[in-house]
């Protein structure tokens, strides 16, 4: 019977001229979709990799140099692209994805395309994301909205009751008929990534695993709109009034809610002005100890404990030089403001992302948006992670430099040059994300918020609906 | 097969259906006749269980429908007033699924043959509902009785605006499954046809059921007589 | 007739619920304005405190050296946000309002962007401006698809049509009383924007409520169009929200692709390294040729001759100037760039009224790239009055004293917004409005 239901459900759908062309539209979307982001994203790999090559090349090429010069020269980290981006940009496209690392000073992550935009860049792009977060849920609308009322305004609504057929499986017949053109588009959007994505020489560790867990992702998602949809239908009395009000969830969930998520966020959990965060990293930096500068009261602390320590009465005695000490010790604190001011940053961050999952009680698009960048490596918690570890890099390579100075040099030597090999011993950075089991770990809570609104939404479909 | 005691239906102050008592056993037609807003519809409804009754209760098959609102409609077929059937699907596919939500799977021949007993011409049988008259709905809707083995029939106003061959033709098919013991409730303002297919006749006005004839016992010019004088028309003929 | 119109319209429990929907967002987007103005405002409140107590702090801890003190004054130049700007918040969450320079390499120091949480860029702001133009649109349809089907659905039609001697009157005055209430709703949320946001009644405001009501205008203009072809109720839904969808979400999202493509800003990685060098090249360069290169752009210092042996703030400061030199070309090109990419996004736009309005919208506001551009050429304006007036006192070698630190008070950029040529964002709506009205009455007569 519940399958007597699907067949007809199926066949009605797509004997109707407009489904088959709002199915015919989105797989045309997603196909372009794909397409536009495949090229721009095998575009955008080849220049990293020729980047990351040339600049890793200047950098070992540098010649004879003195140490503290190639670190104010300074080298890059690159966010490497994942597979997923292909399927989710998430935020690489507002937090930028390459991060100058010099001595002294962190660095933002630079080249965020969004800054050299103009408005129109506010009306979205058209990526496989969006298309999965926005334009299925509203497929789901259009397909769903009068699966009940029609049956009223037809009239044969009475001779289905007068049937003997129990609601529930009437509903579940609807439901898995109107799912089952979903999960059609999304699976076969998924394989065609995962088939493109495991031919691209390029592109990174590219694992089934991740692609079948964000698939799961999407069709949660999917399903809390299909038991909505379906909720509104049995509850209105007409179709205007159905369709209305399931686009009015639809309005709501994915777009109003997300935006007004970012402005509460900003508003409880500002972040500093940009002014504001140089001002306080200054006004702690100039607190202790500054590496170019001998003659400050913090320096002339460090000099009597450093001769203390080793027992001497002069810096000439010690065995290593003491003005590149200076400047690893100086680079230690400066590395220490930039922790605490960061840190800062990153508790706000944490707080706006609290936020934003307290909203997402009202909408299921929140939770299945960060679950999808996490996955895809392309969230904003990926992207502290990686700036985190360029921090880190940053700090290994200014004492990797320091020391080869402190080491090669007596004190008050001027113009020490390291030896054209040396710049070759420095690691190259590499970053790592977080694996799958790590980012689902981390995104428990959204995981959480969105099995609840599965669960409570297929409770309240078949509650309502036990009496069709 | 189909009793009710004492059944009765109110909302708030209006009472549509007041202390009902009527039988129908296998093998009869029972007509019911009377003005709009008589309370045919009303029993029908509560037969069905689309609503519940005030007091009194209805029985299917010796069972009380309001207890038992599943088991009873497994013994039922409806054919509302405006029959309606989904337009896109063929009447080989409503049928089908109709009888399918029922709780029968049907192969395509046995599906053929109820749509052909029920009169439907063979050309009609793939085509989609959009392009059926009203009474080919109907043969549909016969069929979907018949395909059910449905011992109970219920009908509301079923030849209203159908042609005289059309109502002909439904009247004939009536027969046809009164020979096969089912029993058949019908709601109809049509006393010529009533008179036609009835075995038994009731007249109701105001929810109450005024008069009950067995329809051989009376002719028609009689039962229109009656009929009238029970709406107070008197006044109107004479 | 026309208060029962009303009524039948309002007892419509869709209908109010999504009245009520959207005045909830609307009101909602109006808070979130205020609030944006008032955080903005709040950065600048502080500039002004931060300024005075910075100076103090630094000309007490440098003021022997004014090279050195110089290397760590900074000056606050301000862009002072229109009120609009909470109506419209446009780039300007992105865009800083406030730039604080010191007299060195400036290339450096202008580009820096807020800091942002990205997730919150990526979901955009709730403004009035996005219930505008995303949600109204969709209310109207709401509002009108079945104006002429629910007749033909209920089967009243044709009792109206026998009742009445003007089909399309008839249809009209339904209409108007759809059109009436919309009109309302929008008044109610601009009366309340006005008076949140302390907005000034003057041409920019006045502009933004015209265009938002020709925009409306064009959209029932639109509805009508499409409802009068008499079809169902269900396939007007249909077709009208396709075309929501396709106006408002698909030809904007394409337009942008193809926009970033047509002009891409070159980010290439490689440029950017290259830069690098360029940077720290200047340090080994010859000083002698620092200097020259300095005097060739400024005649006026030569006086101070070409001191180079060691370290001194002559030579640094040329130095720093030379950056800026060398990357003036790179600058201009760049600004050419994104001056064409925002130009051809102008002319693309003026086709689509949704996008239109929002470009429209963001200048009336102060909030566009555009704008934002010329902030950053008034920064360097700034930037070079710093220079020219420190320049000769650094290398005089003047105490800090000598200088009067009170007249350097955070400045504010002043840019006469409020000009008649705004009157010309009016145009494009216009003309596309007056296509649909006409297309309503050349297909209104065949209802008769």
């Amino acid at each position: 019977m519940i399958r007597k239901t699907i067949k007809k459900e199926i066949k009605e759908l797509f004997r109707d001229g407009r489904v088959r062309i709002s199915i015919f539209i989105v797989l045309l979307l997603l196909g372009v979709a794909v397409w536009i982001s495949s090229r721009q994203y095998q575009n955008t790999n080849q220049d990293y990799a020729a980047a990351r090559l040339s600049e890793r090349e200047v950098w070992d090429n540098q010649g004879e140099k003195n140490p503290h010069s190639a670190a104010h020269y300074g080298t890059y980290a690159f966010k490497p692209k994942y597979p997923l981006s292909l399927v989710d940009q998430g935020v690489d496209k507002y937090a930028g994805t390459s991060i100058f690392l010099e001595a002294h000073k962190r660095n933002e992550a630079q080249f965020s395309a969004a800054t050299d935009q103009t408005g129109l860049s506010r009306f979205g792009d058209l990526t496989p994301d969006f298309i999965l977060l926005f334009i299925m849920p509203l497929f789901i609308v259009l397909l769903g909205y009068n699966s009940f009322t029609k049956e009223r305004e037809l009239g044969t609504h009475s001779l289905l009751k007068s049937a003997g057929a129990r609601g529930w499986k009437i509903v579940l017949g609807k439901w898995i008929a109107l799912f089952l053109p979903v999960l059609a588009i999304t699976t076969s959007l998924l394989l065609l990534a995962g088939i493109v994505l495991s031919n691209l020489p390029d592109y990174g560790v590219f694992q089934w695993s991740s692609l079948v867990a964000m698939g799961l992702v999407y069709l949660l998602y999917y399903a809390v709109f299909t038991n909505l949809v379906l909720w509104v239908s049995h509850w209105a009395k007409r179709s205007g009034i159905s369709l209305v009000v399931s686009l009015s969830l639809w309005i709501v969930a994915c777009l109003a809610a997300p935006k007004a998520a970012s402005n509460i966020a900003e508003a409880r959990h500002p972040y500093p002005t940009r002014q504001e965060f140089a001002a306080n990293v200054l006004k702690d930096k100039e607190a202790g100890l500054d590496g170019h500068n001998p003659w400050n009261k913090e320096a002339k602390l460090l000099e009597e404990q450093v001769l203390a320590e080793h027992g001497v009465d002069s810096l000439h005695q010690l065995p290593f030089n003491f003005n590149a000490y200076r400047m690893q010790k100086g680079e230690e604190h400066e590395a220490e403001v930039y922790f605490k001011q960061y840190n800062y940053l990153k508790e706000q961050y944490q707080k706006q992302s609290g936020t934003y999952r307290s909203l997402a009680l009202l909408s299921p698009f929140l939770p299945a948006r960060f679950l999808s960048m996490g996955i895809a490596h392309t969230d904003y918690a990926t992207h502290w992670d990686f700036s985190d570890a360029a921090e880190n890099y940053r700090i290994a390579t200014q004492k990797f430099l320091n020391d080869n100075t402190a080491q090669n040099t007596k004190y008050g030597e001027r113009g020490y040059k390291a030896s054209a090999d040396f710049w070759k011993q420095l690691p190259a950075f590499d970053y790592d994300p977080p694996c799958l089991d790590k980012v689902l770990e981390n995104n428990s809570s959204n995981l959480m918020i969105l099995g609840m609104w599965t669960v409570l939404s297929f409770i309240l479909l078949f509650i309502s609906t036990k009496k069709i | 097969m189909i009793i009710t005691n004492n059944l009765t239906k109110k909302y708030g102050d209006f009472t549509a259906l007041d202390q009902l008592e009527l039988s129908v056993k296998e093998g009869d037609i029972y007509c019911l006749l009377g003005a709009n807003g008589a309370g045919k519809t009303t029993t029908i409804n509560l037969l069905l269980g689309f609503i519940q009754p005030t007091s009194g209760s209805a029985f299917i098959n010796q069972l009380k429908v309001e207890e038992n609102p599943l088991e009873t409609k497994r013994f039922l077929a409806y054919i509302p007033e405006n029959l309606m059937l989904y337009p896109s699907l063929s009447a080989v596919e409503n049928l089908d699924y109709f009888s399918g939500i029922g709780g029968k799977s049907l192969n395509k021949s046995q599906l053929e043959g109820f749509l052909e007993e029920a009169g439907l011409q063979s050309g009609a049988f793939h085509k989609r509902i959009e392009s059926f008259s009203k009474g080919m709905r109907q043969k549909v809707g016969i069929a979907i009785a018949l395909a059910k083995d449905a011992k109970v029939l219920l009908l509301d106003e079923p030849t209203s605006g159908l042609d005289p061959k059309a109502s002909n033709e439904f009247g004939h098919l009536l027969q046809k499954l009164r020979g096969k013991g089912v029993a058949t409730l019908m709601a109809t303002h049509d006393l010529f046809r009533a008179k036609e297919v009835a075995t038994h006749i009731g007249i109701m006005k105001d929810g109450h059921l005024k008069q009950q004839f067995v329809a051989s016992d009376i002719s028609l010019s009689q039962l229109e007589k009656t009929y009238l004088e029970t709406m107070d028309y008197k006044t109107l003929v004479s | 007739m026309y208060r029962l119109l009303f009524l039948q319209f309002l007892r419509s429990r869709a209908v109010l619920a999504s009245l009520v929907l959207i005045l909830l967002l609307g009101v909602i987007s109006i808070g979130i304005g205020h609030q944006f103005l008032s955080q903005k405002k709040a950065a600048i409140e502080q500039v002004e405190s931060h300024q005075k107590s910075h100076i103090e702090r630094n000309v007490a801890l440098h003021k022997d050296d004014l090279g050195l003190l110089m290397y760590y004054v900074q000056f606050a130049f301000v862009n002072s946000t229109t009120h609009l700007a909470g109506l419209s918040i446009g780039q300007s969450d992105l865009n800083p309002n406030v730039q604080r320079i010191t007299i060195k390499n400036l290339e450096g120091q202008r580009y820096d962007t807020d800091l942002v949480n990205p997730m919150n860029l990526q979901s955009g702001n709730l403004d009035l401006s996005f219930v505008l133009i995303y949600l109204f649109p969709l209310l109207i349809i709401v509002f009108t698809f079945n104006l002429l089907s629910e007749e033909t659905e209920t089967g009243t039609w044709r009792l109206v049509s026998v009742q009445t001697s003007s089909k399309s009157k008839y249809l009209l005055t339904k209409l108007s009383v759809r059109v009436l209430l919309i009109y309302a709703v929008l008044g109610v949320l601009f009366t309340v924007a006005k008076i949140v946001l302390a907005i000034p009644l003057d041409l920019n405001f006045m502009m933004v409520v015209l265009l938002s009501f020709l925009y409306v205008a064009f959209w029932f203009a639109l509805c009508f169009f499409v409802i009068n072809y008499k079809k169902n109720s269900g396939f007007n839904a249909l077709l009208l929200l396709s075309i929501w969808l396709v106006l408002l979400i698909l030809l904007p999202a394409g337009i942008n692709a193809y926009l970033t493509n047509k002009y891409p800003v070159p980010e290439a990685l490689s440029t950017m390294i290259s830069q690098r060098d360029g940077y720290h090249t200047k340090w080994d360069t010859d000083k002698k040729e620092t200097l020259q290169k300095f005097y060739d752009h400024y005649p006026q210092f030569q006086e101070f001759g070409y001191p180079i042996e060691g370290f001194n703030w002559t030579w640094y400061y040329a130095m720093q100037q030379m950056g800026d030199d060398d990357s003036a070309k790179d600058t201009k090109a760049l600004r050419k760039k994104m001056g064409e990419r925002e130009t051809a996004s102008k002319q693309l736009s003026a086709f689509l009224p949704n996008m239109h309005l929002q470009l429209a919208f963001n200048e009336l506001a102060g909030t566009s790239l555009n704008q934002h551009l010329s902030f950053l050429d008034a920064t360097g304006d700034f930037h070079e009055e710093l220079r020219l007036f420190f320049y000769p006192l650094i290398f005089k070698e003047e105490s800090g004293d000598s200088v009067d630190w009170t007249k350097f008070v955070p400045k504010y950029s002043d840019d006469g917004k409020d000009d008649k040529t705004q009157l010309r964002f009016m145009w494009p709506l216009l003309i596309a409005t007056f296509i649909m009205f006409l297309g309503c009455i050349i297909i209104g007569r065949k209802l008769h």
